[in-house]
């Protein structure tokens, strides 16, 4: 769980493309409107992040970024 | 009451280049629902950048193409990896290699395979992809072609739009699903007539230049891993010894031991995660490189190969002028010191593989 209560996603450390196949994974167990926290140090995660999101309708609600560590909250879509 | 026919669905092979990204365009004009499919064999080179994670690096250089020509059209995009299985087309390619160590066909067919349980997975209708016939030596030639429908599978279930017109009719097209007037004739390796339908089509962001992205195709990876290959069955070959063939610098030592010495800092880093194969070097007072040296069988190499191996490393430091420079050496059951002289450029140019 992360601070504000939502579940969270450590992909620290984790190899391009691990971060995004299993962010989706995630999500896909998720209901619908729930939040996830994820958090990289993957170089490119923010622009694979928006991509992905664009492409599949789930939103991001914050990114932030300090030193190398990416920390995002992504919702999934409603129907 | 009528019952309401449901959308189309097909599964794009997206690599995110200009191709398949003008594929997805057709495709999509044609009011199909598209989810897009992107396989990760290992060795797409932009990945092998994010890993290694230079500092200099720029992100929008290093973003997942796919996934931005999926963002681009608003389609959603799976990565699957694909990487471990791979191995096996890799090892064991029935049709060959290419010019390098590139198994196109086997390659083509085991993703169409892997397209293919993915269709069914998402019920979808069909394939597409973005090849254009005749345009790459190995995969993509009629006869190369026609070996990779027969095996993949697939059948007329999978269309290629940006060649359409110069092949037989394919399921969609059959049944109306796909208009093939509004599908392209496309051949060889002029990319005009492409870069003209991105501009008719609106897609105008896509990486420069086209293609490449594969380690298999580069004939300096290709050197490495077949010198790899003098000591080990190609089925003893590990994702883990093709993965330190992208890496740093490589030297075949005087008594056939092999050499890494990483050339930037993020490089150092990253051979620093692969000590339990390896036997790891460091200038114990002189800032510069890290290196490995293979164990065989898990015994450090000759004597000899490790005072090469020590020289070497040293020419890659601040110790470089220096008369001795002591290197320190850490295998999985073994720490010792070895003062050295470090290597002239002409000897280390002697060993190096190129
Ligand atoms: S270039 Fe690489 S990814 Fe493309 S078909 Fe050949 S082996 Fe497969």
């Amino acid at each position: 769980m992360s601070r504000a209560g939502n579940p969270s996603l450590d992909t620290r450390g984790e190899l391009c493309p691990q971060p995004i196949i299993e962010l989706a994974r995630r999500v896909r167990t998720m209901a619908e409107g729930a939040v996830l926290e994820v958090v990289s140090d993957d170089l490119a995660f923010p622009l694979d992040l928006r991509a992905w999101c664009a492409g599949t309708g789930n939103e991001v609600l914050d990114l932030r970024t300090e030193g190398r560590i990416h920390r995002a909250f992504v919702r999934r879509r409603k129907r | 009451m009528p019952q309401e026919v449901s959308r189309a669905k097909a599964v794009a092979m997206l690599s995110g280049g200009l191709d398949s990204s003008l594929a997805l365009a057709l495709v999509l004009r044609q009011g199909i629902e598209v989810i897009g499919v992107n396989f990760s064999t290992g060795f797409c080179m932009t990945d092998h950048q994010r890993m290694i994670g230079r500092k200099d690096a720029r992100p929008e250089k290093l973003r997942n193409e796919a996934l931005r020509a999926g963002a681009d059209l608003q389609v959603p995009v799976e990565i699957i990896d694909i990487s471990t299985e791979y191995m096996e087309v890799l090892r064991r390619p029935r049709f060959g290699f290419g010019k390098n160590l590139n198994p196109c066909v086997d390659c083509r067919i085991f993703m169409l395979q892997k397209a293919r349980e993915f269709m069914a997975e998402v019920g979808a209708d069909f394939v597409f992809t973005g090849e254009v016939l005749g345009q790459r030596p190995k995969s993509q030639h009629r006869r190369a072609m026609r070996i990779i429908d027969a095996e993949c599978g697939l059948g007329d279930r999978l269309v290629r739009p940006l060649s359409a017109k110069l092949l037989a009719p394919t399921w969609p097209e059959k049944v109306g699903i796909l208009d093939r007037d509004q599908l392209k004739g496309f051949h060889g390796r002029d990319r005009n007539p492409q870069i003209e339908l991105a501009e008719q089509l609106g897609v105008v962001d896509y990486p420069q230049p086209a293609g490449g992205c594969c380690y298999l195709t580069d004939a300096n990876y290709a050197r490495r891993v077949f010198d790899l290959l003098r000591d080990h069955d190609r089925t003893e070959v590990e994702q883990e010894d093709l993965l330190l063939c992208k890496v740093g610098r490589h030297f075949r030592l005087p008594r056939g031991g092999r050499l890494i010495v990483g050339r930037f800092e993020e490089e150092n880093l990253f051979l620093d995660r692969f000590r339990s194969r390896h036997a790891r070097l460091v200038a114990t007072a002189h800032k510069g490189a890290t290196a490995l040296v293979s164990l065989r069988d898990g015994e450090l190499p000759e004597a000899e190969d490790l005072e090469v191996a020590a020289s070497v490393l040293a020419r890659y430091g601040k110790g470089r002028g220096e008369a001795r420079v002591v290197v320190e050496l850490s295998a999985p059951d073994h720490e010792t010191e070895i003062a050295v002289q470090p290597a002239t450029p002409e000897a280390c140019e002697a060993w190096i593989l190129r």
